[in-house]
This record gives C-alpha cells, sequence and structure tokens, in this order.
C-alpha cells in the first residue's frame, strides 16, 4: 500500500494522472497476489510497481517518490511470501523467532539502502561512461560468481 | 534479483543516477542474504521421525512427529518440508515449517494422515537452511528411516462351520469322516489290542461273547484354505474415491482373518501386474503375512499380457484345497473356473457386482436403463456359466454384508452343490 501511495502521490505532484490511476490499480493485483502467493503474481506486481518507478523517473516524476516506491514494493513483495511461508504455523516459538529474524533483516536492507541513497544524493561523482561500463561489468561479474559458488557449495 | 540487475542495465542505457540508487535496495537485499547464509560445513542438524498408528472406529490415523535438532553452536534458519506420499490423505497439522533454531535448541513437526491401506516409507527428512531473508536456499537430506503399514480394514466374521472335501491330518474343528478320538460318536469296530479301556462299548461286547467291541468318535481336522484376490484392470471400477478393488481387499482380509481365527491353514495369491503371494501356513503370524499382502496389493495400472486369469498358478496352492475366489469377473475367465475344476480343488466365486456398484452414478434415462439391463443379463450369463462347473457363486452386492452370503454359501458347499 506505501508502495502504491509513494508512485501515486509521485505521478500525481508530476501531474501525470494516468500513471497515478495506474499505481492505484495495482492495489487489487497485490490483493489477488496476497490470496494467492503460490503464484507467480507476487514477483509480476513487483516487476510490474518497479516499471511504473523506472518510467515515473524517466518522464520526469519526482525521485524520492519513485525510489521509496519502489524500496516497498520489493518488502511488499517479501512479506508477502514470508507470509504464505509462516501463516499457517507461526504459533510455534521457533517460527515466530524465524518471522521475527526475517523482519528484522528486512528492515536492515531497507533501512541501510535507504540511508545510503539518501547520503549518495548529496555525492555528485562524474564518471566516464567506459568507467561505469566497466564497473557495471564487475558487479555482474561478482554476483554471478557469487551466487554460483553458493549454489554449488557441498550439501 | 533479476529486476535489480535489469535496473542496473537501464539506469546505464538511459544514464540516469536515479534509476542506479532505485537497484540499491535490491543489492543490499541480494548481499544481506549472502552476508548471513551459513557455513554449510559448520551446521549440524539431527532428526528423528516418530510413528504412531490408532486405529478409531475402524479407520487408521498415523500420526508423524518430526524432531529436528539444531547441534551446530551457532543459530540455524530451516526450512523443513515433508511431501505426502500417494494413498495420504492429511487430516491434521502442516507438511512444512519455517523454523529458526539457536544452538541446542529443538523443534517439532506434526501432521496426521488417514489412509485406506498402504506400506509408508520414508528415507531421509528434507531440510533446507537458509539465510534469514529465505533467499539463498541449500538442501540438506538428513538419513532417517522409518517405515508405517496401514493394513486394510477388516470386519470380525463369527465362525462359519464349513464342510469342505478334505482336510489336513493336524487337530482342528472340521469332521473329516475318520474313526479317530473326538468329540462325535463315529462307529463301532472290533477291539484292537492297545485301544484304551474306557472306549470299549460293553454293551455290544455283552452280546458277543469272546469278541471285544470299542466306539470311534469322528476325528476333526483343519482345512486347506486358498484364497486369490483378482486384482487386474479389467475387473476394476473406481466411482470418485471408491474403488471396488477395495472391497475385494476387505472381504479377503476378513474371511482370512476368519480361517486363520478357526485354526485353518490358509494361503494367498493377488493377481495382477505383481503378484503378491502369502504360502499357507497357520496363526497370527501367516495373518499378519496375508495382511502385508494385501496391504500392497494395487490393482494394474494397465491391461497386460497377464490380464487373463489362465495364467494364474494354480499350483502354488496345496492339492484339494478350498479355493476361494474374490474377482469380479472378466468374460474371459470361464477357462480358469475349468481348470481348477480339472485339478480337483474345490472352489467358491466370490464376485462384488460391478453393476449394481456403478448404477447410482448412472442417469436413469431410458437408454442406460436399457444398457443396464442387457449388462446384468450379461453378467448373470457369465456367472451361470461358472455355477454349471459347480463352483458357487456369490454374487455380493457391495453394500451388503458378505457374512450371511458366505455362511450360506460354505455351509452348503460340500458336495460342490450349486448355489
Amino acid at each position: 500500500m506505501i508502495s502504491l501511495l509513494c508512485l501515486a502521490a509521485g505521478y500525481g505532484i508530476a501531474g501525470y494522472w494516468v500513471g497515478a490511476a495506474i499505481a492505484i490499480l495495482m492495489a487489487p493485483a497485490w490483493w489477488l497476489a496476497e490470496k494467492d502467493p503460490a503464484s507467480s503474481l507476487p514477483t509480476v506486481c513487483l516487476s510490474v510497481s518497479v516499471g511504473l518507478a523506472v518510467v515515473g523517473r524517466l518522464i520526469g516524476c519526482s525521485p524520492a517518490w519513485m525510489i521509496f516506491g519502489s524500496a516497498a514494493a520489493l518488502a511488499a513483495w517479501d512479506l508477502v511470501l514470508l507470509d504464505s511461508a509462516v501463516g499457517n504455523h507461526s504459533s510455534g516459538e521457533p517460527t515466530r523467532r524465524y518471522e521475527s529474524r526475517h523482519l528484522q533483516s528486512l528492515l536492515m536492507v531497507l533501512g541501510l539502502a535507504l540511508l545510503a541513497i539518501v547520503l549518495g544524493r548529496f555525492v555528485n561523482i562524474q564518471l566516464p561512461f567506459i568507467v561505469l561500463l566497466l564497473s557495471l561489468a564487475f558487479i555482474l561479474f561478482a554476483l554471478d560468481r557469487v551466487w554460483g559458488y553458493i549454489k554449488k557449495r557441498p550439501m | 534479483m533479476r529486476i535489480g540487475v535489469l535496473l542496473l542495465i537501464v539506469a546505464l542505457i538511459t544514464r540516469n543516477g536515479d534509476l542506479a540508487w532505485m537497484t540499491l535496495p535490491f543489492l543490499a537485499f541480494l548481499m544481506v542474504a549472502i552476508l548471513q547464509t551459513p557455513n554449510l560445513d559448520r551446521v549440524s542438524l539431527g532428526a528423528k521421525r516418530i510413528l504412531e498408528q490408532t486405529r478409531k472406529n475402524g479407520s487408521v490415523s498415523v500420526i508423524v512427529t518430526l524432531d529436528l535438532q539444531n547441534k551446530s553452536p551457532e543459530p540455524v534458519h530451516l526450512f523443513v518440508q515433508e511431501t505426502a506420499q500417494p494413498g495420504m490423505k492429511i487430516t491434521e497439522g502442516e507438511l512444512s515449517q519455517w523454523a529458526t533454531l539457536g544452538a541446542g535448541e529443538s523443534t517439532e513437526l506434526k501432521y496426521a494422515f488417514t489412509a485406506a491401506r498402504g506400506d509408508f516409507s520414508w528415507k531421509s527428512i528434507r531440510v533446507w537452511v537458509s539465510d534469514p531473508l529465505g533467499l539463498i536456499q541449500s538442501e540438506m537430506l538428513l538419513p532417517d528411516n522409518a517405515m508405517v503399514q496401514v493394513r486394510p480394514q477388516i470386519k470380525k466374521f463369527k465362525a462359519i462351520s464349513i464342510r469342505p472335501r478334505n482336510t489336513v491330518h493336524s487337530p482342528g474343528s472340521i469332521p473329516a469322516r475318520i474313526g479317530s478320538r473326538g468329540t462325535d460318536f463315529f462307529g463301532v469296530r472290533e477291539y484292537h489290542p492297545g485301544d484304551p479301556l474306557r472306549t470299549l462299548d460293553w454293551r455290544l461286547t455283552a452280546r458277543h461273547p469272546r469278541k471285544f467291541f470299542t466306539k470311534e468318535f469322528e476325528q476333526e481336522e483343519i482345512a486347506e484354505i486358498g484364497l486369490i484376490l483378482d486384482a487386474r484392470r479389467n475387473t476394476e471400477l473406481r466411482i470418485g474415491e471408491e474403488s471396488l478393488f477395495e472391497y475385494g481387499v476387505y472381504a479377503t482380509a476378513s474371511l482370512a482373518e476368519m480361517f486363520l481365527h478357526q485354526g485353518h491353514r490358509v494361503s494367498l495369491l493377488v493377481f495382477g501386474e505383481n503378484m503378491l503371494t502369502a504360502f499357507p501356513g497357520y496363526g497370527k503370524r501367516q495373518l499378519h503375512r496375508i495382511m502385508s499382502c494385501l496391504s500392497k496389493a494395487k490393482v494394474a495400472t494397465e491391461n497386460s499380457a497377464l490380464g487373463r486369469l489362465d495364467f494364474l498358478p494354480i499350483r502354488i496352492f496345496p492339492p484339494h484345497a478350498l479355493m476361494i475366489v474374490i474377482s469380479s469377473l472378466a468374460s474371459t475367465d470361464r477357462s480358469f473356473f475349468q481348470r481348477l475344476r480339472a485339478h480337483r480343488y474345490q472352489a467358491l466365486l466370490v464376485s462384488p457386482d460391478t453393476i449394481h456398484f456403478a448404477n447410482p452414478t448412472l442417469s436413469q434415462d431410458a437408454t442406460n436403463q436399457l444398457a443396464v439391463r442387457a449388462a446384468r443379463i450379461e453378467r448373470r450369463l457369465r456367472l451361470n456359466e461358472i455355477a454349471q462347473l459347480r463352483i458357487p457363486v456369490i454374487d455380493w452386492q457391495v453394500d451388503q454384508p458378505l457374512f450371511p452370503l458366505m455362511r450360506n454359501a460354505l455351509t452348503r458347499s460340500r458336495g460342490q452343490r450349486e448355489t
């Protein structure tokens, strides 16, 4: 809901009412995703929300609303999946502890990321395009290596 | 995380810094998950599965308890999941659980299932160890062998005093038409040295001077019984959750229990895709073997070359045994019963009525009624063909109790008279 409100507010302030309407129309989709988390609907909702944020930023909407909107969509996606995983048997103490650790980690992720974004927007660094390209390639390569290592670990 | 990578690429293409910042929550999500992923070398888990079987009102319920313990020094976030096996119907609890276990802590996953019958076995417990966000999961298989056998439901029949043509020379309850020690008077013969004095017929001896006579009593022996359960595809009928074969299993189990309880020697053959056999035996152990076979019995998945009873190896049954065949009968089965008679087996056919079983689900229009009538005639002819071989036939409508039909058929079958 916060994600959709952020996106709708961003579009509304910039005067793009169609975008705001689309953002509000996403509410039933998220509701359906919550009802059927086993389907690919939560991921589709996340993708559409992030897509809306990207389009909004590209057409000139306020970056703060769009960034907060996409971060909140990530949190919503995670919470929908968490709710489906532990929702039926959250009465046990070990499950409650897992839920609480999960929420702490999510809060840490969002807190750190948003803090970094707020601080980062005050820093203005001009990088040549080739450096950016190489940095991106390096990040993608590193992520791929780390992911591959994790998946290939012995059981 | 593909979304994050995609965002990064879009940011680069559009050379938009805000889009690059937008990827940060996604990258942070991934990084936190990676940093908190446990080192599998240091993860040590103990697992135990406890099975408890209870029977209430005839239906069996199995309670499965999974006990997981974290033996590693660090907390572990894990996801444990059980898979429902075919035939299981989960009645209570959940098959999966997320849990965070501190060092030395344990958790319990409990669920209950019911099943008509079957063998259920487990070789391991599947656990996924993950980061707290559940993003990076590593599967672990914790070895744990467990097995539970759900035996078919039986209805305890009262003892039926059967009169087979042949008996096994072992003390039992069936009058064997042989004079010996027993309870019922059988006849009088001349005294042989060694006969106990208390069996002397004093009245007859008094009438014949210089001769002694001994009273004989009828020896009581046990019967040799062979049960054949038909598990062929073409004789099975399934409507919704109900299966005609299950009624056959129930009848076989009940008959085996009754005959073994009476002390007879019973053997079993389940004739289907995989033949299951319990060779002749007595007592509780034999009942256990038979129940084990019946709990594993399955209807053949397809009509194979072995779909004819002619291929049934009847020689595994002792000669002159009383053979009870439980089959809804296919059109080609007459020759098998002829063979049974040719091998001098005494036989009885219990045939669950397929038409009566299916009738409630059929619409009552004129065409259907005609078809049902034709099928009934065909079945009647088929049963008559078997009865003409002097084999008693029980046309069993499965919603009717089997015991009175069995009692009538078995008590009249001494001379192979037709029903």
